[in-house]
C-alpha cells in the first residue's frame, strides 16, 4: 500500500527482511510542512497585525529582544525601560525555551520580520528576481555582524537607560503606529531590509538581528535536530537547496548549526526512493522522526504559558517607594491616561511626592504599568495620614517649578475623576 | 425623501449653530475670566473661567486656566497664614510667575513687598524691584535699590538699577553702574534678558543683542517663541527694534534640550533621560 500525496511523503513497506530495523518512515499528514509552516507564520503576522492596528494595544511590550534590553535596568533598579512590561521577560523566557527544545524555531515559525522577509524572497523568485547566494566566507563574516550589533545596542541602552535605538527601529514603527520618536532612519532600515530581501534569504535574520545573536548560544545546544541516515542518503543536494539559513545539510550527519530554524523544509524535500535519509527530533537516532505538528503544539504550549504568567502574574513595570510602610495601609486602584513611558512614570511619581500645597502625608508606594491609553496604578498609602481625593489632587492639580520659573498643567488624566468636580 | 432629506439637513444646521454659538459663549466668557484677572478680581474671574468650561467641555485650554486659578487662590489664603518661610518663598514665587504671566502687577506688587518685608533676602529685593520697572515706577526702583545694604544686593539688583536710571535720564549713573557688572560668565536666561534691556537703555546696542542672543540660547524651546514675542513689545528695545542685529538676535535658536514632560518633542532629547527615575 501505498499513499502519495503532493508536497507529502509516506510509504509502507510491506516486505521487510527478517532480523533488519524497520526503515524509518515518513508519515502521512494532511499538508505539506511547508504549508504547514506559513499557516503558522500567517497566523503570528496576523496576530501581530490585529493586536497593534485593531486591538491597539501596546504590542511592544510582548518583544521578546525587549526583554533583553531591559534586563539590565530591570536587575539594578527594579524598574522596566520605556513603555515595555515585565510580560517581555514571559516572552523572553518562553522564547528561549523553545530555543532550547526546538532550536531556532521562533525565527522560522513566529518572527513576523522572518515570516515577511521570507515571503518576499519566494514573490521574487516567483517574478523571476535571482536569489544572490551569499559566499561561504562572506557569509560567515557578515554573520558576525549581529553580534557587534547586539554589543553596541545593549551596552548603550544599558548606559542611556533607554531604548536609544527605538527611533531607528523598523520593528519599532510597525509596533507603535508610527510613535512619536520615530525617525526618518527607521524607514530607511525598513527598506533596506525589504530590497535586500528580495535578493538574499532572510538576511536581516541571518546577518542583522540582535535577537538572533542572543538564541544562537542557546539553539547551538538544542535538544531536537536534523538527523541524516547517512546509508541512505543518496548525496542529492536537494536539502542544501532548500534551506532558508543556507546550512550545508548534506555535508552533515547531524545538524547542529545554531542557525536551524527546524522548518522541516529538507526533511520534506529528501527524495529517496524508499525512505527519507532526514528525520527531525531529539537525540541522535536517525530512524525515529517526531511529525511537525509536535513542534507547532509545543510552540504554542510555550507562548500561551508566556501570556498566561503575564496575565495570572501581572508585576508592575514601574515601582517606587516613600516612607516607612506603617501597620495598616490603604490601596486606591487608578485608571490613569498619559502614563506612556518610564519618563511619564518618573513625573507621576513626582506629582505624587510634590512638597506644595497638595503634598501628601506619610507612606506611599505607587505601582505602574506604563503605556498606550488608560493604564493601571496601585498607590498604596497610609489612610491615616491621607485619602483617595487628596491622592487624586496630587496627581491632577498644577505644580509651581520653582527651577525653572513657571507654573506645569498635570498631564495625567484619572478615568472618573473631573479636577473641577463639575460632575 | 425630500422631506427627509430637508429635515435631516435643518436638524445638522442647527447642531451646528449650537455648536458655534456655543463654543462663542465660552469664549466670551473665558475672556471675561482674562479681563477680571487682570483687573485682580480672582474670585469672579475663577466663576468665569469654570462657565467657560461648563459651555465647552472639550475645550482644554478652558478647564486648566481654571484649575490653576483655584490653586492661586487657595495658595492666596495659605500664604497668608504660612508660618514656615521656606514654604512661604515658595508659594510666594509661585503666585508671582502666575501673576507676572498675567500681567496682574498691582498683586504683584503687594505680593513682593509683603515679601521683602518677612524674608528680607537679596531676591526679595531684587523681585520687588523688578516688578516695580514692570510698573514703571522707576523711582521707586531705584530708592528701593538705594536703600539696600551690600548684603541685600545682587547682580540682579543691580541691573534693575542702572535700567532705572537709564530710564530716568541719570545716564552718568546708570553707565557707571552698569560698568561694574561682567555678564562673560553668565547663563541665566533671565538675568541676560535683563541686562540685554539695561545695555538698550544705555545705547550699546552691541551689547544688548549679544546678551539677547545668549538668552535666547539658554531659554528651553517651549518658552522661546514667548520670549521673542515679549522682546518685541519690550519698550526697553524700542530705540534698537530696528537694527539687524536685534532682528538678528530674535532668530536664535535655543540649545537647551527639553523633556517632553517639560513641553519637549520626546524623552528622546531629554537631558535627563538616563537618570529620571534615579532623581529621588
Amino acid at each position: 500500500m501505498a499513499l502519495l500525496r503532493k508536497g507529502t511523503r509516506c510509504f509502507q513497506q510491506d516486505d521487510e527482511a527478517p532480523g533488519s530495523d524497520p526503515p524509518h518512515e515518513p508519515r502521512a499528514y494532511l499538508m505539506s510542512a511547508k504549508t504547514l509552516r506559513r499557516l503558522v507564520q500567517f497566523f503570528f503576522v496576523t496576530l501581530t497585525i490585529v493586536g497593534v492596528f485593531v486591538v491597539r494595544g501596546n504590542a511592544e511590550r510582548w518583544c521578546p529582544f525587549g526583554g533583553v534590553e531591559a534586563i539590565y535596568t530591570y536587575a539594578s533598579e527594579g524598574n522596566m525601560l520605556c513603555s515595555l512590561g515585565v510580560s517581555n521577560f514571559y516572552v523572553l523566557a518562553a522564547v528561549l525555551l523553545i530555543t532550547i527544545l526546538l532550536r531556532r524555531a521562533f525565527c522560522g515559525y513566529m518572527c513576523p520580520i522572518g515570516a515577511i522577509s521570507e515571503w518576499l524572497q519566494s514573490g521574487a523568485r516567483r517574478l523571476g528576481i535571482k536569489e544572490y547566494k551569499v559566499g561561504h566566507r562572506l557569509d560567515r563574516a557578515l554573520a558576525s555582524l549581529k553580534y557587534v550589533l547586539l554589543v553596541v545596542i545593549l551596552v548603550l541602552t544599558w548606559i542611556e537607560a533607554e531604548l536609544i535605538f527605538r527611533t531607528f527601529d523598523p520593528c519599532y514603527a510597525l509596533l507603535s503606529r508610527h510613535g512619536e520618536d520615530i525617525t526618518f532612519w527607521a524607514y530607511v532600515v525598513a527598506g533596506s531590509i525589504v530590497f535586500a530581501s528580495l535578493l538574499i534569504i532572510m538576511p536581516f535574520c541571518r546577518y542583522f538581528c540582535p535577537l538572533a545573536a542572543v538564541l544562537n548560544p542557546f539553539s547551538r545546544f538544542g535538544l531536537t535536530k536534523v538527523r541524516k541516515d547517512d546509508d541512505v542518503c543518496t548525496g542529492c543536494g536537494e536539502c542544501e537547496q532548500s534551506c532558508p539559513m543556507a546550512i550545508p545539510v548534506g555535508q552533515m550527519s547531524t545538524v547542529n548549526s545554531a542557525r536551524c530554524m527546524s522548518c522541516f523544509n529538507c526533511v520534506e524535500v529528501c527524495k529517496t526512493d524508499a525512505t527519507t535519509a532526514l528525520t527531525w527530533g531529539p537525540g541522535s537516532n536517525a530512524k525515529r522522526t517526531w511529525p511537525q505538528y509536535a513542534l507547532v503544539v509545543l510552540l504554542f504550549i510555550c507562548l500561551s504559558g508566556a501570556v498566561t504568567a503575564a496575565y495570572v502574574v501581572p508585576l508592575p513595570s514601574f515601582v517606587k517607594e516613600h516612607g516607612e510602610p506603617p501597620t495598616e495601609t490603604a490601596v486606591a486602584e487608578l485608571a490613569v491616561h498619559n502614563l506612556t513611558c518610564r519618563g511619564k512614570a518618573s513625573l507621576f511619581d513626582y506629582f505624587v511626592t510634590r512638597d506644595d500645597l497638595y503634598a501628601l502625608d506619610g507612606y506611599v508606594r505607587m505601582e505602574a504599568w506604563p503605556g498606550p491609553g488608560a493604564v493601571k496604578v496601585r498607590i498604596i498609602y497610609d489612610p491615616n495620614k491621607t485619602d483617595v481625593d487628596a491622592i487624586k489632587e496630587a496627581i491632577t492639580e498644577p505644580y509651581y517649578d520653582r527651577d525653572g520659573d513657571r507654573w506645569r498643567n498635570s498631564p495625567f488624566e484619572i478615568e472618573g475623576y473631573d479636577p473641577l468636580a463639575l460632575d | 425623501m425630500r422631506r427627509t432629506a430637508l429635515l435631516i439637513l435643518a436638524m445638522a444646521v442647527m447642531v451646528s449653530v449650537a455648536s458655534v454659538a456655543t463654543a462663542a459663549t465660552g469664549e466670551a466668557l473665558f475672556k471675561k475670566g482674562n479681563t477680571l484677572l487682570e483687573e485682580g478680581d480672582l474670585e469672579g474671574a475663577y466663576k468665569a473661567y469654570v462657565e467657560a468650561v461648563q459651555n465647552d467641555e472639550e475645550n482644554e485650554a478652558y478647564r486648566q486656566q481654571a484649575t490653576m486659578l483655584r490653586q492661586v487662590i487657595r495658595m492666596r489664603k495659605q500664604l497668608a497664614r504660612e508660618t514656615d518661610n521656606e514654604l512661604y518663598s515658595h508659594f510666594a514665587l509661585a503666585l508671582r510667575s502666575f501673576y507676572h504671566e498675567h500681567e496682574v502687577f498691582g498683586e504683584a506688587l503687594a505680593l513682593d513687598k509683603a515679601a521683602f518685608k518677612r524674608l528680607s533676602t537679596p531676591e526679595s529685593a531684587a523681585n520687588l524691584a523688578e516688578t516695580h520697572l514692570l510698573m514703571n515706577e522707576n523711582k521707586a526702583a531705584i530708592a528701593l535699590i538705594d536703600g539696600l545694604s551690600d548684603s541685600h544686593r545682587s547682580m540682579r539688583s543691580q541691573v534693575y538699577l542702572a535700567t532705572a536710571l537709564a530710564r530716568t535720564d541719570q545716564m552718568e549713573r546708570a553707565k557707571s553702574v552698569a560698568a561694574a557688572l561682567d555678564f562673560s560668565e553668565e547663563e541665566d536666561a533671565g538675568l541676560l534678558f535683563d541686562g540685554a534691556c539695561m545695555f538698550a537703555r544705555l545705547g550699546n546696542t552691541e551689547k544688548a543683542c549679544a546678551a539677547l542672543t545668549k538668552c535666547f540660547k539658554q531659554t528651553p524651546p517651549s518658552l522661546l517663541d514667548g520670549g521673542k514675542k515679549y522682546a518685541m513689545q519690550c519698550a526697553d528695545f524700542a530705540s534698537i527694534k530696528d537694527d539687524a542685529r536685534f532682528k538678528g538676535a530674535l532668530g536664535t535658536k535655543s540649545t537647551i534640550k527639553e523633556s517632553k514632560c517639560s513641553g519637549g518633542s520626546g524623552c528622546g532629547n531629554c537631558p535627563s533621560r538616563s537618570s529620571c527615575s534615579k532623581k529621588k
